[in-house]
């Protein structure tokens, strides 16, 4: 019985003395009291909130020591391990934490669709719903700011620089092809389905050390992440059609997707301006493997193309035409894993190979290009906290081109096998959410010209208010010359532009406003003294020249109800001697002025979303023979009115009608002189018009799996 | 014989206030959730550090923070409320695979988001909701918080699209009577009733 008394009676003594009382105050970084912050003993139920003076009192029967919690919504989590008898009075300082709408992004240059930051401009349905763009995602990019519209290409063309100078990646890595080739006044597309994407962003410049190669522009796709319901989609289009499956098992999933396009029946249809001998065909079929390891995702992304066509182009000289045919197979792979390798260390490693073979036939001529690539990247990623990160990596390019010219039964082969090798690293610093630095610094060994370049790349943001903010952007970059000039003279060294950016950024409540100077400086470009690169030219980098302007963007979801609308405005002023230019001058694909005016509007009765777009392109320059000098005229402006309308028939069906150049403007491009004048000394000149006045598309799309909301084809 | 009972004795004293001491974690969290739902997602917060076996502090923690990322706070306060939701509902996930409880709250949280931004997430988790509603139904075809919760989301999107809402309160009144008849068994979930009284309405 004394025993039990004993025990019975020790154990109260040390429960009552165990009562230990924790104590203190949370205060933020501005020394104000944090009200609602949860406080507690790691791994006991002990524990309270603070008060509206940010105090917080709690008794405890643990001993010896422990971990105090302290946790809000918004801040950092705050540990402290220490005895619990020592937990009187504290003070603890509370760090907010840096989310997507509080931190200051680092936005000089750079557009992002697709996510809820700052810094996004398109949300991923606008890619398919802009009116004007058919589905294809460039199609949308040229209604932003700093593109010139350039509708009978149809590649982008930034801030002065020609298309070549944007380089596209899928999930990191290099796209070496990414158009199907055409030819004249016949817009290309890209060649892949933007329903695989899930961000894509666009950098006009400034972009961040780690893309190398590319001068002017980058464009970064990513392809969805592991999908979480199977379907099967299938659309049929006026142009041909489309069918995509998802499948998923256990920690795999696959999507395919294939496309097939003729354009004889609605050639049939529609008048077009081009005399086709074989109207353009396509296949392009996709496929996207993922597998989820514990630790990271990997992604298989594959796809091939076909293409071909066939037409009688008009010449001035040659009253009837002559025969150009154009034929390209395209195959692109890509292997990406990305993952942890520790709590701070983050890896990702990527790898593509492509496969070009186009085949071209102008006349009795024909020109045969097989081009082999490889790009492999190996990145890292250590983040110290949630201030403080660096990536760093290396990259290695290997391209192998060759061309077979055949002439009169005489065969030219040339061709050209080198590699860029670049290394790159860059550090990412957040001194509060209001203010952040990115530095970077990479390296690229050009083989073919045996260069070493050095390309520093800076940022800097800062915070006015919760919703402005101001950011600067420079950077040095190189991009080696294109495989067909590259291999008539090895030794040509890569071109080089250095970007000047300064942003200001504004959005709050679903209204945006971005304006952005910059300043771009080219040197070494590309010169070559014949009408076009051939064996005998004399190649060299003399060449220079500058882009300068100003980009403006609007965008408003809030004011009109149902109503969404972006206005973007760029002004351009850019100059350069290059190619086989005899003074320096305004390249024709490079306008003064660009505008768009893109709306939505959503009928909730009709359950219509219809769309209008109007771009407008001021006069391209060209060289009028019957004046003295180069480039020396402009065409009129360039004006396109596209409407288009999609109906949600149910949550399975979608009817999508469209009309590019409603109004059936003739815009003009260039104009092509007689190389002889007539008796009264003039020279003739060939209009270069648009390949069609209007182009209509009508779609219907249909998902089967699940009960699928049709928004997702929107 | 006295030493070993004395030692029982205190044994089951000691089990039963560690016992209880989870049970009156839990019961003060709940009471909380009908006053602050702040303070009791942090008490179930407290309460998951604790139980690292047990993933309903983690659900009960979610769903006070999906229920309180609803209304008219600000957007930012609005985001960091659903993160913290797909926090705990990771964790409770982790703790408890294929539980149709979880789909459910997870399902909720992403009608969260799409009212958040439906341009954004309307696309991206639409079908991804109703790929988590079927496939709990499938696991679970009597729970009533699945089917009521199922049919409420297919009855906005229906509105959404202009669509006859009645096919699905057939659904409703099938869970009403299944929450009516619900025996609550320890923590387990058994909230609900209430939010599929309210879509009956809707069908009336």
């Amino acid at each position: 019985m004394k025993t039990l008394f004993s025990i019975i009676f020790l154990l109260i003594t040390s429960f009552t003395f165990a009562q230990t009382t924790i104590s203190g105050i949370v205060l933020d970084e501005e020394k104000q009291p944090v009200m609602g912050v949860n406080v507690y003993l790691e791994g006991t139920y002990d524990g309270t909130t603070t008060d509206m003076d940010g105090k917080f009192s709690f008794s405890t029967e643990e001993t010896s020591t422990g971990i105090l919690i302290a946790s809000y919504i918004g801040y950092e989590d705050y540990r402290l391990e220490s005895l619990i008898v020592d937990m009187v009075g504290l003070k603890l300082r509370f760090r907010e934490s840096l989310n997507a709408l509080n931190t200051v992004v680092l936005s000089a240059g750079s557009f992002s669709a697709g996510d809820s930051s700052k810094a996004s401009v398109l949300k991923p349905l606008d890619i398919v719903t802009t009116a004007g763009a058919v589905g294809d995602f460039v199609g949308a990019l040229q209604t932003l700011p700093g593109t010139s519209n350039n509708a009978d290409d149809g590649r982008l063309f930034v801030r002065g620089g020609s298309a070549e100078e944007t380089q596209i990646f899928i999930d990191g890595a290099r796209v070496f092809r990414p158009f199907t080739p055409t030819t004249g006044n016949i817009p290309t597309r890209g060649r892949f389905s933007p329903f695989l994407f899930d961000g894509i962003s666009f950098s006009t410049g400034g972009y961040s050390a780690e893309y190398g190669d590319a001068l002017s522009s980058v464009l970064l796709l990513n392809t969805n992440d592991v999908p979480k319901e199977e379907k099967t989609e299938i659309g049929i289009m006026s142009l041909g059609a489309n069918l995509g499956n998802t499948k998923i098992w256990g920690k795999n999933s696959i999507s395919l997707n294939a496309q097939y396009i003729n354009l004889a029946p609605y050639n049939e249809l529609v008048p077009q301006n081009n005399q086709f001998e074989k109207p353009y065909q396509s296949l392009n079929a996709e496929a996207v493997f993922r597998h989820q390891f514990d630790k990271g995702l990997f992604k298989a992304y594959s796809a091939y193309s076909y293409s071909d066509l066939a037409l009688i182009q008009e010449d001035v000289d040659v009253e009837e035409g002559f025969y150009f045919g154009l034929r390209n197979r395209n195959y692109y792979g890509n292997l990406n894993y990305n993952g942890y390798l520790s709590d701070s260390w983050n890896i990702e490693t990527s790898l593509s190979l492509a496969h070009d073979n186009n085949n071209m036939t102008i006349e009795t001529t024909k020109i045969d290009a097989v081009e082999n690539a490889l790009h492999a990247k190996f990145k890292l990623q250590k983040r110290y906290n949630n201030y403080f990160k660096i990536n760093m990596g290396v990259e290695q390019f290997l391209i192998n081109y060759k061309e077979d010219v055949l002439m009169e039964n005489d065969t030219f082969e040339t061709g050209i096998n080198h590699g860029i090798t670049g290394a790159f690293t860059e550090a990412e610093v957040f001194v509060s959410k209001d203010l952040a630095f990115k530095a970077g610094l990479r390296g690229d060994y050009y083989g073919a010209s045996d260069q070493f370049k050095v390309s520093p790349r800076l940022s800097a943001a800062v915070s006015i208010n919760p919703s402005s903010q101001f950011s600067l952007a420079y950077g040095n970059f190189y991009q080696s010359a294109q495989n067909n000039v590259q291999q008539y003279d090895k030794e040509l060294q890569p071109e080089n532009a250095q970007h000047y950016i300064a942003n200001f950024l504004y959005k709050k409540n679903d209204r945006m406003f971005r304006a952005e100077a910059y300043y771009k400086k080219y040197d070494q470009l590309l010169t070559y003294d014949t009408t076009r690169v051939q064996f005998d030219s004399y190649l060299s980098n003399d060449g220079d020249g500058y882009a300068a302007g100003l980009d403006l963007f609007w965008r408003d979801e809030k004011s009109i109800k149902n109503l969404d609308y972006w206005v973007s405005y760029s002004y351009l002023d850019t100059q350069r001697q290059f190619r086989n230019y005899p003074v320096e001058a305004t390249p024709s694909f490079a306008t003064d002025h660009n505008f768009s005016l893109v709306t939505k509007y959503w009928i909730e009765d009709l359950q219509s979303q219809i769309g209008a777009t109007f771009n407008y392109s001021s006069g391209r320059p060209f060289t009028n023979a019957n004046k003295t000098g180069f480039l020396n005229d402009k065409t009129s402006s360039f004006q396109s009115l596209n409407f288009n309308w999609a109906y949600l028939i149910d949550q399975q069906k979608i009817l999508y009608f469209s009309v590019s150049n409603v109004l059936g403007r003739d815009n003009v491009f260039g104009y092509q002189y007689s190389d002889t004048p007539d008796v009264q000394g003039q020279f003739n000149r060939r209009t270069i018009g648009q390949a069609a006045d209007r182009f209509f598309f009508v779609g219907f799309f249909w998902t089967i799996g699940g009960s699928d909301n049709q928004l997702d084809n929107l | 014989m006295r030493t070993i009972a004395t030692t029982l004795i205190l044994f089951f004293t000691l089990t039963l206030t560690a016992q209880s001491g989870y049970e009156k974690a839990m019961k003060k969290g709940l009471e909380l959730m009908q006053t602050d739902l702040q303070a009791a997602s942090q008490q179930f917060e407290r309460v998951a550090k604790a139980e690292k076996e047990n993933w309903l502090p983690s659900y009960y923690a979610a769903l006070c923070n999906i229920n309180g990322s609803w209304g008219n706070n600000p957007k930012e306060q609005t985001l960091l409320t659903m993160n913290k939701a797909q926090e705990f509902i990771n964790d409770a996930e982790l703790l408890s695979e294929n539980n149709p409880e979880i789909m459910v709250l997870q399902g909720m949280l992403n009608t969260c988001w799409i009212q958040y931004d439906s341009r954004v997430y309307g696309m991206k988790l639409s079908g991804e909701t109703n790929a988590i509603y079927e496939k709990a139904i499938q696991i679970a075809p009597e729970n009533p918080r699945v089917i009521s919760n199922r049919a409420r989301w297919l009855m906005g999107s229906a509105k959404f699209f202009g669509k006859d809402i009645t096919p699905y309160c057939g659904e409703i009144d099938k869970a009403i009577t299944l929450f009516e008849n619900e025996k609550p068994t320890g923590f387990n979930p058994s909230w609900g009733k209430s939010g599929a009284l309210d879509a009956k309405k809707e069908c009336e």
